[in-house]
């Protein structure tokens, strides 16, 4: 494994597996961008999709729902990270995809 | 609303560098550090080894390009602060500042080896769409 994926999978780990404020589920749920119920699943969205987007309701929303900050940080975080990870591997699959059927030798 | 804890949640060595920081530069803390340095074993710790390895580590593109590719990123991604911070090291790395502005500016047009300029189109693809295929490879 290259120290760039070791260091990826050292983070995951870290926010998804180890001790937090949230739990598990919702850290995994928010990680994944699916099962999060209203109103932070809407917020993991748009971190995942539009951080530019996020305003102060959003986060205010989250706490009203009963979610302490230290839970809407760590959420926030596993949303950006989560969504990161996806764009990563989506860019490696079609980078292993290109090098098995290079353009002009199909 | 923000969340407080970024603002003075600290514990109180990470308080003292802040203080610091702002007494030695006369600016208040960046809001990126004061993420990162919160609960640091949690996000900022493991995302700084991550961070240093894209970044810094090993690779065959050099640090101004990469520091390019990050402004062009955070640029599709419509975040000001990120843009200027990595457009304005990588200006300092390839000692070139006009480049650097003509290809936030139009990428199309800019004066860059192609395939850079490749990359930095499938970068902007994935960060628009969320999504690449082999052809943009």
């Amino acid at each position: 494994m290259s120290d760039i994926r070791r260091a990826r999978k050292a983070l995951e780990r870290r926010i998804l597996d180890g001790a937090g404020k949230a739990s598990p589920f919702d850290r995994r749920s928010a990680f994944n961008n699916s099962g999060l119920g209203e109103p932070p699943g809407a917020l993991v969205d748009k971190v995942a999709r539009h951080a530019y987007r996020v305003t102060d309701e959003d986060i205010a929303a989250a706490r009203v729902s009963g979610l302490s900050e230290d839970q809407v940080f760590e959420i926030v975080v596993c949303a950006a990270v989560g969504h990161a990870t996806r764009q990563y591997d989506a860019a490696l699959a079609a980078l292993e995809a290109a090098a098995v059927n290079p353009i002009g030798k199909e | 609303m923000r969340l407080r804890i970024l603002e003075s949640g600290h514990g109180f060595g990470t308080k003292a560098l802040f203080a610091l920081i702002r007494t030695v530069s006369r600016q208040p803390v960046l809001d990126v550090v004061k993420l990162a340095k919160y609960r640091a074993d949690f996000y900022g710790g493991p995302m700084q080894g991550v961070t240093h390895e894209a970044m810094r580590g090993p690779s065959t593109w050099s640090v101004g390009d990469r520091e390019l590719m990050a402004a062009f990123v955070a640029k599709t991604n419509q975040c000001e602060f990120c843009t200027k911070a990595h457009a304005a090291v990588a200006q300092r790395a390839y000692r070139d500042g006009k480049t650097v502005s003509a290809l936030l500016s139009d990428l199309e047009t800019a004066a860059i080896a192609e395939p850079l300029r490749a990359t930095l189109l499938m970068l902007g693809k994935l960060t628009r769409e969320h999504a690449v295929n082999a052809e943009d490879m």
